[in-house]
């Protein structure tokens, strides 16, 4: 669904638009929250942060009416920050040393960091292109642990194998992910 | 930028790939988080304060009545008044452990241990068994209260003590038979099984207070029970804390505070054939505030020990002692060489058809579950395959029909594995590891003799594990 369709939806009925945007984006939103959580929450803690964005983005969407912005880029900033909230105060509980490289302070853009390189994002292009040439079910078991942080116990049930053969697979598809990244000129330094 | 950077952090088009071309979220659970935003939407915070204290407080529908705390004294075993309310199948306490937090990093070893029970599932069976008790304890049950039935039984000082029962209407259970039905969508067959015979009561036994009298017309509802009006669960908000062992099985603590008392409770769920089912309750009344926490309790050596011991022998029994399921007339030979390679001489072995252990994978696997990785890799060794061309000496082997135990070893066996009761001595060392001794007798013609085995039980990423076992005579 567009931004024009959802707005329309929206403007005839508030909870229909709701819904309707959150189906579109829900997706999108839980990889946000995964990928920040992971390793400091649980999958209760990216259910709370995913819920929390959602009723930010409804209420900011019923005190901006006249608002005309991607929606995408709203939601996406919204969720950012949601999550790194989230991943302060949980690494505070839980005592987790966190590096200041590792936290982005994103501005409402499109995109999350007005000063990200077009180089990072082709570094990250190419790496998530080498995941998936990786062929199934390895590129999910990649996608799954790495993106989304989930347990090789939970990976297992998703993709239909046992949690040993998933640890194999996780362990022989690292080592090829990084002959695919070196063949496609990224090194541990980045970019050649 | 280290290539690890990329999948932290995530940029808009790579969220945008992921929830496409990698989604994760399937109906039921987007419903569940749509429910969640909405409501939280509806609620209109001031500001986007997020509380994420790790100890939940979680909502319980308005509807909800409650226990009676008098009801709950129907599940004790032992006395009323007594300091814990407990109903177990096997009559031993949960096994909780210290909530680790785990984190996933790319290293060279990656090994993940956590759970596959979703922690919402927890709670929803622990709802419904708080429903199920305001059912058959309190007075959410629909009755009719002008038809009654008294029945009276035996007091311990003597005596007769009577008791009203009211004819139960409710359409959501119109028979005992539906109690019992929902009764075991929650809990497992022991505990079900449990909680049904109190609610009954034992057959010809004059002296039990059972909460239903059932007749062949319908059935009756203690009045004193259905009258009553102290909720345990008055409150419609409890604090929960979660923690999933390596078996998968969840134990959640949950404290609830009323008007009148505390209550901490330990629920172990575990999956069963059936789903989600649980296993054990262990009710505690807080008469002290600072007693009071959410964390799971912190297990005590011994019980982390005897577990562990427990499946070490029911393990190495059936490896080294015989108790592996085999069929007899399924056998092959091998032949075998001598450590210097001189002489050769030939081995039977029975085919395994044991359920617990379908496959030598799953050896493997409930090896890696008692043991530590060192230790645990040595002894699968010691049985396992080697080269086929080396021909050494080995008493399992595997093929594509299945796989297979020496004859010898499994019908001689170690008797001094089976140790059937024994003497344990646990504590934790100076480096939190847990050094458990067990004494066992045996009787091997034409005397008795005792030996005395000790476990160093360490504290592993995939939770506790046997790292060393020696043992030596006793005097």
């Amino acid at each position: 669904m567009t931004d024009k369709e959802l707005r329309r939806k929206m403007e005839q009925s508030a909870e229909a638009g709701r819904r309707a945007l959150f189906d579109e984006y829900c997706g999108y939103v839980y990889a946000i929250c995964a990928n920040k959580l992971k390793g400091c929450g649980t999958s209760e803690d990216t259910d709370e942060c995913l819920s929390d964005t959602f009723a930010a983005v409804f209420r900011y969407l019923e005190s901006h009416t006249d608002t005309d912005g991607d929606l995408k880029g709203i939601i996406g900033t919204i969720a950012k920050r949601t999550a790194i909230g989230y991943f302060r105060r949980l690494s505070q509980k839980n005592d987790t040393t966190v590096s200041m490289e590792s936290e982005s302070i994103g501005e409402l853009s499109s995109d999350f960091r007005v000063d990200e390189s077009a180089e990072l994002s082709a570094l990250r292009e190419t790496v998530f292109d080498c995941v998936k040439s990786l062929g199934e079910p390895d590129s999910s078991i990649i996608v799954y642990f790495y993106y989304y942080g989930m347990k090789t116990k939970q990976i297992a049930s998703l993709v239909e194998l046992s949690d040993t053969a998933v640890q194999k697979r996780l362990s022989r598809s690292r080592k090829k992910l990084r002959e695919l990244l070196s063949a496609a000129g990224i090194t541990e330094e980045g970019y050649q | 930028m280290r290539t690890d950077d990329v999948f932290n952090d995530i940029d808009s088009k790579t969220a945008d790939r992921l929830s496409k071309e990698y989604p994760v979220l399937d109906d039921e659970r987007k419903e569940r988080l749509y429910a969640m935003s909405k409501r939280k939407f509806d609620i209109k915070n001031d500001n986007n304060s997020i509380d994420v204290s790790g100890v939940e407080k979680y909502r319980r529908p308005a509807w909800y009545k409650g226990i009676s705390i008098a009801a709950a004294a129907v599940l004790l075993i032992g006395g009323i008044g007594g300091s814990m309310y407990f109903i177990s199948r096997n009559g031993k306490a949960p096994l909780a452990a210290v909530t680790t937090e785990e984190t996933t990093e790319m290293t060279t070893d990656a090994e993940d241990t956590v759970t596959v029970l979703e922690e919402d599932d927890a709670k929803a069976l622990i709802d419904d068994c708080i429903d199920f008790f305001s059912v058959i304890n309190g007075g959410s049950l629909e009755v009719d209260k002008s038809d009654v039935v008294t029945k009276t039984s035996e007091q311990i000082s003597g005596g007769e003590f009577r008791r009203d029962y009211y004819r139960v209407t409710d359409p959501k259970y119109p028979t005992f038979a539906d109690i019992e039905k929902r009764c075991y969508e929650i809990f497992d067959a022991e505990c079900g099984q449990m909680i049904l015979k109190e609610c009954i009561g034992e057959k010809d036994d004059n002296m039990s207070d059972p909460l239903f009298c059932v007749t062949e017309d319908g059935y009756y509802h203690e009045s004193n029970h259905h009258d009553d009006d102290t909720n345990i669960f008055s409150s419609n908000e409890y604090e929960m804390n979660e923690y999933t062992d390596d078996s998968g099985n969840i134990t959640a603590t949950v404290i609830v505070r009323n008007d009148n008392t505390t209550l901490k409770t330990i629920f172990t769920i575990v999956n069963t054939e059936d789903g989600l089912r649980i296993g054990n309750i262990w009710i505690t009344p807080i008469y002290d505030e600072t007693e009071v926490s959410t964390e799971a309790v912190e297990a005590d050596a011994d019980t982390i020990a005897k577990s562990l011991i427990d499946d070490y022998r029911e393990f190495m029994c059936a490896l080294h002692a015989g108790d592996l399921e085999v069929d007899k007339s399924d056998i092959i030979t091998k032949t075998m060489k001598t450590e210097d390679g001189q002489f050769e001489y030939q081995l039977e072995f029975y085919r395994v058809i044991d359920q617990r252990y379908p496959t030598w994978a799953d050896i493997e696997k409930r090896c890696l579950e008692i043991l530590d990785n060192e230790l645990g890799h040595k002894v699968l060794e010691m049985c396992s395959d080697i080269d086929e061309d080396t021909k050494k000496h080995t008493f399992v082997c595997t093929t594509d029909n299945g796989y297979y135990i020496e004859k010898g070893i499994h019908d001689i066996g170690v008797e001094t594995l089976k140790w059937e009761g024994y003497d344990l001595n646990s504590e934790f060392d100076e480096n939190g590891n847990i050094i458990a001794a067990i004494r066992h007798t045996h009787q091997i013609e034409p005397q008795n003799f005792t030996l005395e085995t000790t476990f160093t039980i360490v504290n592993t990423e995939n939770g506790w594990r046997i790292s060393d076992v020696t043992e030596k005579p006793v005097e």
